[in-house]
């Protein structure tokens, strides 16, 4: 009889660290906790990742405050191109290509990145931005391009 | 204020000068200057693109140092993904 019990407590116990897990798997991986709140507990005095908190107060005083919201709106953040009438890049918060969207529909994806390791989000955000705005021929020379997924 | 920023894992590293005080030729300035030059030409050589900065304008890129610029952004060597 006690063993049972013990047997019932191991069992809930298990199942109670898996529904966790699970549960903070999908508040760290859903675009919400991506483009909002990550952002925000990045610019905490207490965040303990130095380099984070620099790249975000960088990306923070570069961007205009419409297009912060918009980064944390819709978790990428919009650059018109200066080559292309009509062309817009969606640099993605996080992982992901940055979309090439025409007249409001995505025709391709390009992935560019930086050489090196371990450049925080908001920093490879900016890297995205500044080298589209300043020499887009160039990006999109450097840039692996892909054709837009099915399901755009 | 002059401000030289380089991308990094560490977030950004920066280098300030101060842009009227080496017009009036105030030596410690001056140094300053020249190690902002320095680490632009080095970062140069690693293949980072050196961006100028301008409230409200679009980014510009720039291939030799800018003593007069307020702020110089370097990105590190990109590549293809």
């Amino acid at each position: 009889m006690k063993s049972a019990s013990v047997l019932i407590m191991f069992v809930t116990l298990i199942a109670m660290m898996v529904v966790m897990f699970r549960v903070s798997s999908l508040l760290t991986l859903s675009p919400y906790f991506r483009s909002r709140i990550w952002p925000w507990l990045r610019t905490r005095s207490w965040w303990p990742v130095p380099a984070e908190r620099t790249a975000e107060a960088l990306l923070r005083r570069l961007l205009d405050e419409r297009e912060y919201e918009s980064l944390g709106y819709n978790g990428y953040l919009e650059v018109s191109s200066r080559e292309y009438p009509g062309r817009i890049y969606r640099i993605p918060r996080g992982p992901g290509q940055v979309q090439v969207v025409e007249h409001g529909r995505v025709t391709e994806r390009l992935c560019v990145q930086p050489a090196a390791v371990g450049l925080p989000e908001a920093d490879v955000v900016l890297m995205h931005k500044l080298l589209l705005e300043s020499d887009e021929r160039r990006y999109l020379l450097t840039a692996n391009h892909f054709p837009r997924a099915i399901w755009y | 204020m002059g401000v030289l920023r380089v991308l990094s894992h560490h977030g950004d590293d920066r280098f300030e000068w101060n842009q009227p005080a080496v017009l009036v030729g105030d030596e410690e300035a001056q140094q300053a200057i020249k190690e902002a030059e320095r680490i632009f030409a080095e970062q140069r050589a690693r293949g980072s693109t050196a961006v100028r900065v301008t409230p409200g304008k679009p980014a510009e890129r720039i291939d030799a140092f800018d003593p007069a610029a307020q702020e110089i952004v370097m990105i590190p060597r990109v590549v293809g993904g």
